[in-house]
């Protein structure tokens, strides 16, 4: 009896010690996040004389304004991160289409349509999810220049497409690998052709793992300051270029309230589609590990 | 409709030969099982028919078409599959008429073949259903319902009954034989089942190493086996294989064997006329449990029925026979006795071996020698 007291004892006490260091760490990841969050919301005046880490006295949208369309970022015409935005948003829809679309096509082609070598074209695809982009950034800019697209968003998506193939390949011929090839055979002899059972009967079973692509190429390609500070110019350089340029080109004293501001507006988009579409993220990441 | 002619076709993958000339004449409307164990190459076969992969050498004829090369949708073949590949995006009624939809088959026609041939497979309540929400059966039944709505010239069946429960094994198995009564469609059916080759088939193909070695009806593949593969794959229990020397006394030939130390002349059928080439040596016997029975009065006075003494090792009661377990000429050898005069293990018995549809092997090439 006793033996089962204690063990319920144990039990309970490592629950609880698993439950504080889980709030712990919650809490330390979420401390900056709150800490931006009630800096955007304070007037510069406030934060000069008061605390860094205090609660806002006043609460206004005065930074957020500033942020999207009023500070003069370099020496553009345009104010604010709102153009920047803009040019990310033209940039990341195209290329996560895209390559999302490029990358189902791959894998569709590579677990269902076998040709010779298609098991080496698939190993050489893999290697691009392990190129370290610096290495590239030199010869990719002649290419982009000898194709006419520097400095370009249309040079930009080219670029985010080529590069996120890899992984989006990856992503699908490991999810079509698990369902079975009699599907194709019966699509075939019902006179299905090629893209015909794409259309009609692989992609619309695609959901999770077309979520996973979206999800992963939107975060990827909207966080990328690599290619965005190479291959850009100031057309079309991309929101993390102008945030970059914002707190580090201004002058006289840092205005917290603006950095944060928009800094959160940087990421608002890809906290927005993770919340949005997050719930397929874990079911399309763990596909094919249950049989449905 | 059309029949199908198999000539001469091969199929390798690489140094892997899978079908090593394959011949098979399959008239009109016949349902022909393909059977074997597992690599043996029917299922490359099949898919060799329907198109989906291509020989190495060789012809496939439909009627009197070259098929050879076509492609599978030229084919007018319709196939049900193991996992019964379903479309897992569409529902029912969609399944039935994706291939329909791809003939550009008008609307109202579409409507009328899903509704016949929902009707005719009792799935008319499931047609709005996705197939996440059916039962193994009910799969089964789409399955065939989306090759049936097509109207092929040949029915392929790849292992269509694998995944199911044993009773529901044995109801689907009936209604495929009822649709092929009603419908004469030739049928080409795979399957590692010999008991589903026997109840099913007109005519089944064994098949072992990517060779056909037998294409026969089921009671001439059952009671004139080609070989001891043949013999020992079709029926269950499996037929008895016992090596012994072959005598002969005057015009008569026998095969001795031996139990519990007492030797027995055993009779050979007249039918096996050329066991006479063999006297001296040593053949194989092939019996099946059937013809080993417990003494029967009025069999016993028949020339080719001998009393054997034997030891019981093991009993295996089905319910309608007992099996008996024993040895002849130290090889293990069954007994199909009524349960009631099955003896303990242990003990002794009389046997009668009737040696009527006896056959006997050749011991090196273990073809039947006939």
């Amino acid at each position: 009896m006793n033996k089962v007291k204690d063990a319920r004892y144990k039990d309970i006490t490592a629950r609880s010690i698993l439950y504080a260091v889980l709030v712990i760490v919650a809490l330390y990841y979420l401390a900056p996040l709150f800490l931006m969050i009630l800096t955007s919301f304070r007037s510069m005046d406030e934060i000069r004389v008061g605390q860094l880490i205090e609660w806002p006295k006043s609460f206004s949208f005065d930074a957020w304004h500033a942020a999207w369309n009023q500070v003069q970022i370099g020496a553009r015409d345009e104010l604010g991160l709102q153009p920047y935005f803009m040019n990310s948003i033209r940039m990341v829809i195209p290329s996560v289409l895209l390559s999302t679309l490029f990358g189902a096509l791959n894998g569709y082609v590579i677990s269902f349509w076998k040709f010779r070598g298609s098991e080496l074209f698939f190993a050489l695809l893999l290697a691009g999810c392990f190129l370290p982009f610096q290495a590239i950034l030199l010869p990719h800019s002649i290419v982009l220049g000898k194709m006419g697209l520097s400095g370009s968003t249309t040079g930009l998506v080219f670029t985010h497409v080529v590069y996120g193939v890899a992984f989006t390949t990856l992503f699908f011929r490991n999810y079509y690998i698990n369902l079975p090839g009699e599907l194709i055979k019966a699509a075939k002899l019902d006179g299905a052709g090629f893209w015909m059972i794409f259309y009609r009967i692989i992609l619309p079973i695609s959901t999770p793992i077309l979520v996973v692509s979206i999800i992963w190429q939107f975060t990827q390609i909207w966080n990328d300051f690599l290619f965005g500070v190479v291959f850009s110019d100031p057309s079309s350089q991309p929101i993390t270029v102008g945030l970059n340029n914002m707190v580090n080109s201004t002058t006289g004293d840092k205005r917290y309230n603006i950095d944060m501001a928009g800094a959160i507006i940087a990421a608002l988009p890809t906290i927005f589609v993770y919340v949005v579409a997050g719930k397929y993220f874990v079911r399309g990441l763990t596909a094919g590990s249950v049989k449905g | 409709m059309a029949g199908l002619t198999i000539q001469n076709v091969q199929k390798s993958f690489g140094q892997t030969h899978i079908l090593k000339g394959i011949n098979l004449v399959i008239p009109d409307g016949e349902f022909v099982i393909l059977v074997g164990p597992s690599g043996c190459g029917k299922s490359t076969l099949l898919n060799c028919i329907a198109g989906l992969e291509e020989v190495s050498s060789g012809e496939i004829l439909m009627g009197d078409i070259d098929m050879t090369y076509a492609a599978p949708k030229d084919r007018d073949i319709a196939m049900v599959f193991q996992s019964y590949a379903l479309y897992p995006n569409m529902n029912v009624r969609k399944n039935i008429s994706f291939g329909l939809e791809i003939r550009k088959m008008p609307k109202d026609q579409i409507e009328e073949i899903v509704q016949k041939v929902a009707k005719l497979l009792q799935i008319t309540d499931l047609l709005e259903r996705k197939p996440s929400q059916l039962s193994g059966g009910q799969r089964q039944r789409v399955a065939m319902g989306r090759s049936l709505a097509r109207q092929p010239q040949v029915f392929l069946f790849d292992e269509p009954l694998s995944n199911l429960d044993a009773k529901l094994r044995v109801e689907m198995r009936t209604e495929i034989k009822k649709l092929h009564h009603r419908l004469g469609t030739t049928i080409v059916y795979v399957t590692h089942d010999q008991i589903e080759a026997m109840t099913l088939a007109d005519r089944i193909a064994i098949m072992k190493g990517g060779e056909v070695q037998q294409f026969g009806t089921p009671q001439e593949v059952y009671d004139e086996p080609a070989n001891i593969f043949v013999a020992g794959f079709m029926g269950s229990p499996s037929m008895n294989f016992i090596r012994c020397e072959v005598g002969q006394v005057g015009e008569q030939c026998h095969v001795v064997v031996t139990s519990e130390g007492h030797s027995y002349k055993l009779p050979s059928p007249p039918s096996q006329a050329n066991l006479a080439k063999y006297v001296g040596k040593e053949v194989i016997l092939g019996i099946r449990p059937e013809q080993l029975t417990h003494v029967m009065p009025h069999v016993e006075s028949n020339a080719f029925v001998t009393k054997v003494a034997i030891k019981v090792e093991v009993t295996e009661p089905t319910g309608a026979d007992t099996l008996v377990l024993t040895r002849i000429n130290d090889e293990e050898c069954e007994c199909r006795v009524h349960p009631a005069e099955a003896k303990r293990p242990g003990e002794m018995m009389d046997v009668l071996f009737n040696m009527e549809k006896a056959v006997f092997f050749d011991s090196v090439t273990e073809a039947r020698i006939l």
